[in-house]
C-alpha cells in the first residue's frame, strides 16, 4: 500500500507539472477546453436554442449569462488523479491502457454533465450556483474519479498484482 | 456495523452522505475550518514574515496586512500608493471535510467517530497549505516583479505551482488519500471480491 502511496503521489506531481507547462497549456489544455465547451454546446442545443459557445466560454446570447470553463472545471486534473491511480496500481499494462481510456471517458463524461447543470443553474440561482461550482461538484468529480478507479481496481488480475 | 456489499452500494451511500453532509458543513463551515486559519497564520509569521505584517482571523476569514506596496488610486495629481491587504475564505479549500466523512460513513467501519475526529486534525494541514499559497498568490500577483518582492523568480514559481495544486487537486484529493488509508481494509475486501467473483465465473461489478 506504501508503494502504492508513492508511486501515485509521484506519478500525480509529474502529471500535474507537465500539464502545467505553457506549451501543453497552449496545445492541449486550451484546444481541449474549447471542445468542451462545443460538445456541451451541441449537446445542449439538442433541446435548447439559446446557447453558443465562444472559446472556452458556453453561453445564452439572449440572457446574456455564461459560463468560462476555466482550469479546474476543465476535467483534466482529474483525469490526472485517476492516471495517477492507475499507473500506480500493480497491474498488467494492457490492463492498465483501457482503464486509462474507460476513466477519462468516464470523468469527462460527468464532466460535461458538471458544465451544463452549472449552465443552467447559474441562470436559475446564483446561489445555487456557487453552491454547485464551489463544493458540491468538487466532491462529486473526486467520488467518480474514487469509483470508476475501485470498479476498475476489481477487474485487475490478481496474478500480475502478485508478480 | 454491515459493510456495504457492493461497490455500487458503497457509491450510492457515499453519495447520499457526502450531499446532506455538504449543506450541514455549509452551516458550520466557518467554525470548523477556525483552525486551519490559525495554521495558515503561524505559517505565514513564520515563512513569509518579509511580507507580512499582521494576520487577523475571524469565523470563516483570513486577512493579511501586507508591507508589499502597490498603486492606489491617485490623490490630485500625485500618485498614491497603498499596502496590500490579502483574503481569502478559510472554508474555501475545507470542502473535502464532507468528502472524507461521506467515504467513511459510506464503508461503515470500526473507529468511526475516532477516525473522523483524527481525519478532521489531519485534514487541517492540507487546508492551511492551500490558505496560505491563496495569500502568496495574491501577494505575487500584486507585488509585481521577483526584485520588487524580494524573491527569486523560481520562488514566484513555486507559489504559483502551490496554489494550482493547494486550488485545483488537494483539497478533494486529500479527504480520499486519508479515507483510502483509513479504510485499508475495506479497499482490500473490496479487490479480494472482485477477484474472488471473476474466477468463479460471476460479475464483478454488481
Amino acid at each position: 500500500m506504501l508503494r502504492f502511496f508513492l508511486i501515485f503521489l509521484g506519478s500525480q506531481l509529474l502529471l500535474f507539472g507537465v500539464e502545467l507547462m505553457q506549451p501543453v497549456q497552449q496545445h492541449v489544455v486550451l484546444p481541449w477546453t474549447a471542445f468542451l465547451a462545443k460538445l456541451c454546446v451541441m449537446l445542449v442545443t439538442l433541446f435548447d436554442a439559446n446557447a453558443a459557445a465562444m472559446g472556452k466560454v458556453l453561453w445564452n446570447p439572449t440572457t446574456g449569462f455564461g459560463v468560462s470553463i476555466e482550469p479546474g472545471c476543465n476535467g483534466i486534473e482529474a483525469c490526472i488523479v485517476l492516471f495517477a491511480a492507475v499507473v500506480a496500481f500493480p497491474t498488467d499494462w494492457w490492463h492498465k491502457v483501457w482503464g486509462l481510456l474507460l476513466g477519462f471517458l468516464a470523468v469527462q463524461g460527468l464532466n460535461v454533465v458538471r458544465v451544463i447543470s452549472l449552465f443552467y443553474l447559474g441562470q436559475w440561482n446564483d446561489t445555487a450556483f456557487r453552491v454547485a461550482h464551489e463544493y458540491l461538484w468538487q466532491g462529486l468529480i473526486m467520488l467518480d474519479v474514487l469509483i470508476v478507479w475501485l470498479l476498475w481496481v476489481r477487474r485487475a488480475s490478481p496474478r500480475a498484482v502478485a508478480a | 456495523m454491515a459493510r456495504p456489499a457492493t461497490v455500487w452500494g458503497f457509491f450510492f451511500a457515499a453519495l447520499a452522505w457526502f450531499l446532506a453532509l455538504t449543506l450541514l458543513w455549509m452551516q458550520v463551515s466557518a467554525w470548523t475550518s477556525y483552525p486551519a486559519g490559525g495554521l495558515a497564520h503561524i505559517v505565514l509569521g513564520n515563512g513569509a514574515a518579509q511580507w507580512v505584517r499582521a494576520v487577523h482571523k475571524e469565523p470563516g476569514r483570513i486577512e493579511v496586512d501586507t508591507r508589499v506596496v502597490v498603486p492606489a488610486a491617485a490623490q490630485g495629481n500625485r500618485q498614491a500608493v497603498a499596502e496590500l491587504i490579502a483574503e481569502v475564505e478559510t472554508a474555501r479549500y475545507a470542502y473535502g471535510l464532507p468528502l472524507f466523512l461521506a467515504l467513511l460513513f459510506a464503508a461503515r467501519g470500526r473507529q468511526i467517530v475516532r477516525r473522523a475526529l483524527l481525519g478532521y486534525a489531519i485534514l487541517l494541514v492540507p487546508q492551511a497549505f492551500s490558505l496560505v499559497f491563496s495569500i502568496l498568490k495574491q501577494v505575487i500577483v500584486a507585488g509585481g516583479s521577483p526584485a520588487a518582492l524580494g524573491v527569486a523568480a523560481w520562488q514566484m514559481e513555486g507559489i504559483a505551482l502551490g496554489y494550482q495544486f493547494g486550488s485545483l487537486l488537494l483539497p478533494t484529493l486529500a479527504p480520499v488519500l486519508l479515507w483510502l488509508w483509513f479504510d485499508r481494509a475495506f479497499f482490500s475486501s473490496i479487490v479480494v471480491e472482485g477477484w474472488l467473483a471473476r474466477n468463479a465465473g460471476g460479475g464483478v461489478d454488481s
